[in-house]
C-alpha cells in the first residue's frame, strides 16, 4: 500500500460496517422492545441496591441469563422456568448478563430464595450458611457495633460465625442490595413461550436464542 | 521532508532523497545506514522510555492485584473485610491496570519507536506523544482508584468511570495517535511496510470502538451487544495489531530474512480488519439476543481461520529452519513464543466459539485461561521481546545479566504454562459438571478448586518473574550511557546479545 | 424470514459493492505492486550480510549468495543465553 488514505477509509470502512450490523441496526430493530405487562420498572430502593451490586462487581462470578433447554440445561437445573428473552431486561442499564458461573445464575433468585434474612446473613459470610462457598463476605454492607439503638435491624448469625462482642445491624445499603436481589424474578410468561417448555426461534425479534 | 538539520543536497542525504515517495530507484537498493536509525531512534527516545518505564510499574501493581484476586479464590476470607479489596472490585482492578496501564502504556511506546524507523522521518510532534501517555496514565490511575473505590461503569472492560476517567483516555490515546498518523504524513518511503498498517490503524479502531462503547445510551441486550462489540475488538483490534506489528518487524529482522509472503501479509491485515469486529458476540452464545447476531458473530468466528493462518504461516516460514536463532536473542525468543501463541489462542477461540464447545466452557474458569493465553502468552511476551529488544538501543548498553534474563523467561514461561493448562482444565471440568442438572452446583465449585490453587501457584511464579524483569531494566538504565564511541554504533545495529564477558 | 427481505439485500448492496470497487480500484491503481520489495524496507545497510552463527552452512551460502560477502562479527560477539 502506498497511501495512507487507503490505510485509513479501509480501516474505518471495516469497523464502521461491524457497528452498523452489531449495533445499530440491532438496536434500531430492538428499540420497539416493549417492557412484558409482569415485569414492574425497579423501585428506588431496588435502583439503589443493584448500584451495590454493580460497584462490589457480583457480576465478574454471578451470570443474569437462563440459556435455552435444546442448547443447555439452565432450566433443568432450576435457574428459570423459561429461557430469558431480551423484553426481561428493558429495565436493566447497565446489562449484568455476566460471564462466569463460579457462583449459581441469579437472574430468578428471588423466585427460588424469597427470604431476605437468608441473604443478608449470606451477605454478611456466605460460609455460615453455604459452607463449600468461596464468594467473598461483605462485612461492610453491615455496622458492627456494640449495642444496637432502638430503630437498628440486628443480623442473626450462628455462633460460630457471629463476632466477638456486639451486634451486626443491617445498613440502608444491604438491605437494599437484597431489595434488589428479591427483585430478580423472571419467570412470567413471555409472547409463545410456556413456562418449561422449549420453544425455538419462532419468527423474528425478541425470540430467544437457539 | 528529510531527516532534521541535513540540507538535502549533502551526501548522507542521498538515502533521504532516494526514498521520498516519487523516487524511481528500486526498493530493494535502498537501505537506511546505521547512523540514521541512530537519530530516528533519539526521536522518540522520549516517549519510549517514559511509556516503557510506566508500563512496567503498571506491570507489578497489575501483578499485586492478580494475586490477591487469585488467593481469594483459595481463602476466599482473606482480606475479606477490606472494601477496597473485595473480589469484586480487585478483579476488574487487576484487568484494567493489565490492559490499559501495562500493555496499552507499553503499546503506545513500541508503536512511536517503530514509526520514525518504517517511515524513515523523525517523530512528528513528540511532545505531544509524550503528553499523551501521561494523560492516559492519569485517566488509568484515576480510574483504578475510583474502581477500588466502588465507583465503575459496570461493564466488563469497560469499568474505568465515564465522566472522571474516560475522557482522559479518549484524549491521551489521540494524543499519541496523531504523532504516529502526522509522523505516518511525513513518511519518506514510498510503500508502507506491513507494520505500519497495523499500528496506524490501531489508533482510529480503539478511538471508536472505545468511545462507542462507554455512551451511556444502551439498555439491556443492546448493552450486552456493544459491551462485547467493544470486548473483542479492544483484543483485535488494538491489543493484536500493535503486537502483531511489531512481531512483523522485529522477527524478520533479528532472523535476516524478509517476511516470507507479502500476500499473505495483506491477506491477514484485511481478514483480520474485516472479520474480527464482526466476533464479538460470541460471548454471549446462548444468552438473550436475536439468534441472527449470534450466528453472524460464530461464522465470522469460523472465517478468522484464514487471517490467523496466513499470518501464522507467514511467520513460521520466515523462521523455518532457524530457530536456533532464539538461543542467540532473547528478544527473539519472545517474539517467537508470541507468535505462536497467538496462532495457538486465536485457533482456540475459534474452536470455543462452535456451539458444542460453547457448551461446556460457557460461563467457566476455561475463560479466564483463554483470555491469559492471548493476553500474556501473546501480548505481554511479545511486549517484553519488544522491550528486551529496544530499551539497550535507547540506553546505550547492553542488559547486563544473562542469568536475570534467563530467571525471567523460565519463570515467566514455566508459570504460564502451568497456568493456561490447570485454569483450562478446571473450566472444563467446572463446565461438564455443570452441564448434569443431576449434579448439585456444589460440585462444579469443588472441582475447581485444586485447579484454582494450581492457578496461584502459577501466579507466584509469574510474580518473581516480573519483579525480576523491572529489577533487571532498571539496573540497566541506571547504569547509563555507555563510553563506547556513538560513531558507528554498529553494536546497536545488531539484535540484543548477552553478554557473558564483564561490561565495558 | 429475515434473511431474504428487500431491505436486507439492498443494505448488503450498498455496503457492500463500494469495498469491492474501492478493491478494484486499487489493484488498477498499483498499490499491489513491488510487494516484495517493500518486505527489505526493515534491513539497515549491510545487516542482511552479517554472519548469523546458528545458520547452517547451506544458509550461509544462501545468504552470500544472495547479498554478497559475508561480514564478520565485529566488536561484540554473538554469545548465546539459553
Amino acid at each position: 500500500m502506498t497511501r495512507a488514505i487507503i490505510l485509513f477509509l479501509g480501516a474505518m470502512a471495516t469497523v464502521l460496517f461491524a457497528l452498523v450490523v452489531l449495533i445499530i441496526l440491532p438496536n434500531a430493530m430492538m428499540s420497539q422492545l416493549e417492557a412484558p405487562p409482569d415485569l414492574k420498572p425497579y423501585t428506588q430502593e431496588e435502583l439503589l441496591g443493584r448500584q451495590v451490586y454493580i460497584d462490589n462487581g457480583c457480576v465478574y462470578c454471578h451470570s443474569q441469563q437462563v440459556r435455552d433447554p435444546s442448547f443447555t440445561t439452565d432450566v433443568a437445573r432450576g435457574w428459570g422456568s423459561r429461557p430469558s428473552v431480551p423484553a426481561d431486561y428493558v429495565f436493566d442499564k447497565p446489562h449484568l448478563m455476566g460471564t462466569m458461573r463460579t457462583g449459581p445464575d441469579l437472574i430468578n433468585v428471588g423466585a427460588r430464595l424469597p427470604d431476605a434474612q437468608w441473604h443478608l446473613l449470606h451477605l454478611y459470610q456466605p460460609r455460615a450458611l453455604v459452607p463449600w462457598s468461596i464468594m467473598p463476605p461483605y462485612p461492610f454492607l453491615f455496622e458492627h457495633k456494640e449495642t444496637a439503638a432502638p430503630d437498628d435491624t440486628v443480623l442473626t448469625i450462628p455462633q460460630s460465625h457471629a463476632p466477638e462482642s456486639g451486634v451486626v445491624v443491617v445498613t440502608d445499603e444491604a438491605r437494599a442490595l437484597v431489595a434488589y436481589l428479591l427483585a430478580l424474578k423472571r419467570d412470567y410468561p413471555v409472547n409463545n413461550q410456556a413456562p418449561t417448555q422449549a420453544e425455538g426461534e419462532t419468527g423474528e425479534g425478541e425470540g430467544a436464542n437457539k | 521532508m528529510a531527516v532534521e538539520n541535513s540540507p538535502a543536497s549533502r551526501p548522507e542525504n542521498a538515502v533521504e532523497n532516494a526514498t521520498r515517495r516519487d523516487s524511481v530507484i528500486d526498493h530493494s537498493k535502498i537501505r537506511a545506514n546505521v547512523a540514521q536509525i541512530a537519530l530516528l531512534d533519539r526521536s522518540s527516545r522520549f516517549p519510549v522510555l517514559l511509556g516503557f518505564a510506566l508500563a512496567l510499574i503498571w506491570l507489578l501493581e497489575g501483578t499485586l492485584l492478580g494475586d490477591i484476586a487469585s488467593f481469594k479464590f483459595d481463602f476466599p476470607d482473606f482480606l475479606g473485610s477490606q472494601e477496597y479489596l473485595t473480589f469484586g472490585r480487585v478483579r476488574p482492578a487487576h484487568l484494567n491496570a493489565m490492559v490499559y496501564g501495562w500493555a496499552s502504556t507499553a503499546m503506545f511506546a513500541v508503536s512511536l519507536w517503530m514509526m520514525p524507523r518504517l517511515c524513515r522521518t523523525p517523530l512528528q510532534w513528540p511532545g505531544l506523544a509524550t503528553g499523551g501517555i501521561i494523560v492516559w496514565n492519569i485517566g488509568v490511575y484515576i480510574g483504578i482508584i475510583l474502581l477500588m473505590a466502588g465507583v465503575t461503569d459496570g461493564l466488563e472492560w469497560l469499568e474505568l468511570d465515564n465522566v472522571m476517567a474516560d475522557p482522559l483516555l479518549v484524549i491521551g490515546a489521540a494524543m499519541v495517535g496523531a504523532s504516529i498518523w502526522k509522523t505516518l504524513a511525513a513518511r519518506n518511503v514510498e510503500h508502507l511496510y506491513v507494520s505500519v498498517w497495523y499500528v496506524a490503524a490501531s489508533y482510529p479502531w480503539i478511538a471508536i470502538i472505545f468511545i462507542a462503547g462507554n455512551l451511556p445510551i444502551y439498555t439491556g441486550s443492546e448493552s450486552a451487544a456493544i459491551n462485547w462489540f467493544y470486548g473483542h475488538n479492544a483484543l483485535g483490534l488494538w491489543l493484536t495489531t500493535i503486537n502483531l506489528g511489531l512481531i512483523y518487524y522485529l522477527l524478520p529482522k533479528i532472523v535476516g530474512r524478509p517476511i516470507y509472503s507479502y500476500w499473505l501479509s495483506l491477506i491477514g491485515f484485511w481478514g483480520l480488519a474485516l472479520f474480527y469486529s464482526l466476533n464479538g458476540m460470541h460471548h454471549l452464545i446462548g444468552g438473550p439476543i436475536p439468534s441472527w447476531m449470534i450466528a453472524t458473530s460464530i461464522t465470522a468466528s469460523i472465517l478468522m481461520v484464514i487471517p490467523v493462518v496466513a499470518v501464522g504461516i507467514n511467520q513460521h516460514m520466515t523462521i523455518a529452519g532457524r530457530f536456533g536463532a532464539m538461543r542467540y536473542s532473547p528478544a527473539l525468543t519472545f517474539l517467537v513464543l508470541a507468535a505462536m501463541s497467538y496462532t495457538a489462542v486465536s485457533l482456540q477461540g475459534i474452536l470455543t466459539a462452535l456451539v458444542n464447545v460453547n457448551r461446556v466452557t460457557h460461563f467457566t474458569h476455561w475463560t479466564i485461561a483463554h483470555s491469559h493465553l492471548g493476553l500474556y502468552m501473546f501480548v505481554t511476551l511479545s511486549l517484553f521481546g519488544g522491550i528486551y529488544y529496544i530499551l539497550p538501543r535507547l540506553i546505550g548498553r547492553e542488559w547486563p545479566s544473562a542469568n536475570m534474563i534467563r530467571a525471567h523467561f523460565l519463570l515467566v514461561g514455566l508459570g504460564m504454562v502451568i497456568y493456561v493448562v490447570a485454569l483450562g482444565s478446571g473450566g472444563v471440568m467446572q463446565g461438564l459438571s455443570m452441564l448434569d442438572p443431576a449434579i448439585p452446583f456444589e460440585a462444579s465449585v469443588e472441582a475447581a478448586k485444586p485447579w484454582l490453587l494450581t492457578r496461584s501457584f502459577a501466579a507466584v511464579l509469574i510474580s518473581i518473574g516480573h519483579v525480576i524483569f523491572a529489577a533487571h531494566a532498571l539496573m540497566l538504565v541506571l547504569r547509563g550511557r555507555s563510553s563506547v564511541p556513538e560513531d558507528p554504533p554498529f553494536f546497536f545495529v545488531r539484535p540484543v546479545l548477552v553478554r557473558n564477558d564483564k561490561a565495558r | 424470514m429475515f434473511a431474504n427481505s428487500v431491505p436486507v439485500i439492498l443494505l448488503g448492496l450498498i455496503i457492500g459493492l463500494p469495498p469491492l470497487l474501492f478493491l478494484a480500484w486499487a489493484l488498477r491503481n498499483g498499490q499491489f505492486e513491488h510487494l516484495d520489495e517493500t518486505s527489505f524496507e526493515i534491513f539497515e545497510e549491510e545487516e542482511l550480510r552479517y554472519l548469523r552463527p546458528w545458520e547452517k552452512p547451506k544458509q550461509v551460502s544462501e545468504r552470500m549468495q544472495k547479498y554478497g560477502k559475508l561480514l564478520p562479527a565485529q566488536r561484540e560477539g554473538w554469545k548465546r543465553w539459553l
